[in-house]
């Protein structure tokens, strides 16, 4: 059997030069028709594949009839394989092995046969997928499919709990390691406050509570990059005042801490989180100084700067009330602040008193007992007449908190110093509501928040457009705004252009009463405008 | 969209503008400001729209309005 089976390798080695579509249609054929009839083997190799099935010589005339094959093939194959003498030799015996009938012979044969199948790695792949579906990855492969429902993952225990007999000796070992990875879990946490504080404090902060010292320490941070890129918008816009009426409702009590609210708005473009637990860190901070950081304060003010722990608890409580101290007047009428921020720079030395009296005049409740508190104290005449004035200021800071408080629209006050309103809630929720439900959203309901940050971009948006208007004005020395104006505004704003004018956009976008209202006057006016600005120009 | 729409207070708005710009407005400027409000409200809210589809929100929330505040109010910087 081994004899036979030799024989059409040998075949196919020898047609190997044909056009391999040839081939592969003779090996299909060799293969299913071929097993027993050795004797075609040459003749298969000289004719057509159709040819193979005629079995009409026998078997021994197999190896006279070799040689005569080969030349055929060789006339077939190329010429370069052809002229080679080494090639021929080889292929001659090859074929000439297949004569070997002796066992000796035979197993001499297959070890050639099973070194060339070696020597060439893509041999038997292209024979048959019997012996691909026996490579040892198949059935590691097959192995992973029976297991792989069943198994599970090892998760690895904890380094302590290891009972094997083995480590029984080196337990206290295993012990001691979570021992040293819990401050390693802990320790990333502190390092980094650590180093937060570093900035500002002396190392002894581990002994404080972390707190203040956090907040203090990212408020810092945030308030000094907000005011280097926003410095160019007026005190109404981003950097200033963001959302600060708008979020009275975290916190009733904190009319003025919103101004540090609006810059960690402005940073992180509203991550409510952390407007959260500024606030409530805010209340902490409250409390700490109507319980416990009074007579801290008195001790300070009475000892000028020491250096005590409970000073450096003092000093973040101070800029974070002269931040408070400084921002809110913005917010509230502004004469008003401004004296008041004279008045007490004029007459206290110290930035201390001025933050204190703002907290003081949030919670009321303390103010009486920190008077007594301070006036009993033993301290110098200076103070007391800090105290006086703070006293003095406390009641007006106390007016307008409540004040603010009670009614939560109170009219803003614009860089003139003019009071103005805002839009009316009603009017924009239902153009907003309307724009919402067009731009494709399903749900065209705006919740109160959504509408409170609309408000804030409505506001923040008429702010802008009155300044620039004013600048248009004044640029054509104006004293009043003009139609030109807006429509030189629509202009830069690339809402009109050559296709699309102002009185087309009002078609689209105002109601009809509002349009006829445009319609009697503006398009005279609009040209006239226009002339205008050609005529001023020229003037 | 409605047909009774009640008209946007006339009144505010011309006195939003002079308290920021300290100057007094023409007849009928403040139709104007309040349609280039109108286009200005409509960007913003198309933006917002387009934020919370990409935030995965349902509906437009506030986070997405102020995030697009500022791109929208940069649009309309004349």
């Amino acid at each position: 059997m081994p004899a036979e089976e030799t024989a059409p390798e040998t075949i196919i080695n020898s047609t190997t030069a044909e056009p391999t579509s040839q081939l592969r249609r003779k090996n299909t054929t060799i293969h299913s028709e071929v097993e027993g009839t050795l004797a075609n083997m040459p003749y298969a190799n000289r004719q057509r594949p159709g040819d193979i099935s005629r079995p009409t010589t026998p078997p021994r005339r197999a190896s006279s009839a070799g040689p005569p094959s080969l030349h055929k093939s060789i006339h077939r194959t190329s010429g370069a394989q052809g002229t080679t003498p080494n090639a021929l030799s080889k292929v001659g015996g090859s074929l000439r092995k297949h004569v070997a009938v002796t066992p000796h012979g035979r197993a001499a044969q297959r070890e050639i046969e099973a070194r060339r199948a070696g020597l060439t790695p893509g041999n038997d792949r292209r024979r048959s997928g019997r012996q691909q579906r026996e490579t040892p990855r198949d059935t590691l492969r097959a192995l992973s499919r029976l297991l792989a429902p069943k198994s599970h993952l090892i998760v690895p225990t904890p380094t302590g709990s290891n009972p094997q007999g083995n480590f029984v000796l080196s337990n206290d070992d295993l012990d001691n390691e979570p021992d040293l990875e819990r401050p390693r879990f802990s320790l990333p946490l502190g390092t980094e406050d650590d180093d937060d504080d570093s900035l500002l404090l002396p190392p002894r902060s581990t002994s404080l509570e972390d707190e203040d010292v956090t907040m203090q320490s990212i408020e810092l941070g945030r308030r000094a990059i907000s005011e280097q890129s926003r410095s160019r918008l007026s005190r109404g816009s981003f950097g200033s005042v963001r959302q600060s009426d708008h979020f009275g409702n975290l916190s009733g009590l904190y009319v003025d801490g919103y101004g540090d609210d609006s810059l960690f708005l402005g940073q992180t473009s509203g991550d409510d989180e952390a407007i959260l637990d500024a606030d409530g860190r805010h209340g902490d901070n409250t409390e700490t100084l109507g319980e416990l950081g009074l007579d801290l304060r008195a001790m300070s003010q009475a000892m000028g700067q020491g250096n005590t722990s409970g000073q450096e608890m003092l000093s973040v409580d101070e800029t974070e009330n002269t931040f408070f101290f400084t921002v809110p007047p913005r917010d509230t009428t502004q004469d008003l602040s401004i004296e008041e921020q004279s008045m007490t720079r004029s007459v206290l030395p110290e930035p201390v008193p001025m933050g204190w009296d703002i907290d003081v005049g949030v919670l009321d409740t303390n103010e009486t007992t920190v008077l007594d508190w301070l006036v009993s104290s033993p301290s110098s005449m200076k103070m007391e007449t800090s105290v006086h004035a703070i006293a003095g200021q406390d009641a007006k800071l106390i007016g307008k908190n409540v004040q603010k408080v009670s009614r939560k629209k109170t009219p803003r006050v614009s860089k003139h110093g003019i009071q103005y309103p805002s839009l009316p809630m009603g009017v924009v929720k239902r153009m907003a509501t309307r724009f919402a439900g067009i731009s494709g959203s399903k749900t065209s309901k705006l919740n109160k928040e959504t509408l409170d940050a609309i408000m804030q971009a409505s506001d923040w948006f008429f702010e802008q457009v009155s300044d620039d208007l004013d600048a248009y004005a004044q640029h054509a020395r104006r004293r009043t705004i003009d139609e030109s104006d807006i429509v030189t505004l629509m202009a830069r704003q690339r809402q009109t252009n050559a296709t699309t004018t102002p009185f087309s956009l009002a078609q689209k976008h105002l109601p009809r009463e509002l349009l006829q209202e445009l319609r009697m006057v503006p398009p005279p006016k609009l040209k006239n405008g226009r002339q205008l600005q050609v005529v001023e120009e020229g003037v | 969209m409605a047909a009774g729409q009640k008209l946007y207070p006339r009144g505010t708005v011309k006195k939003i503008v002079r308290a920021h710009s300290k100057r007094n407005l023409s007849k009928n400027v403040d139709v104007l400001i309040f349609l280039d409000y109108t286009l200005f409200l409509q960007t913003l809210m198309k933006e917002a729209g387009i934020n919370a589809k990409h935030a995965g929100e349902r509906g437009i929330s506030a986070k997405s309005v102020k995030k697009v505040t500022e791109l929208s109010l940069a649009k309309f910087k004349g």
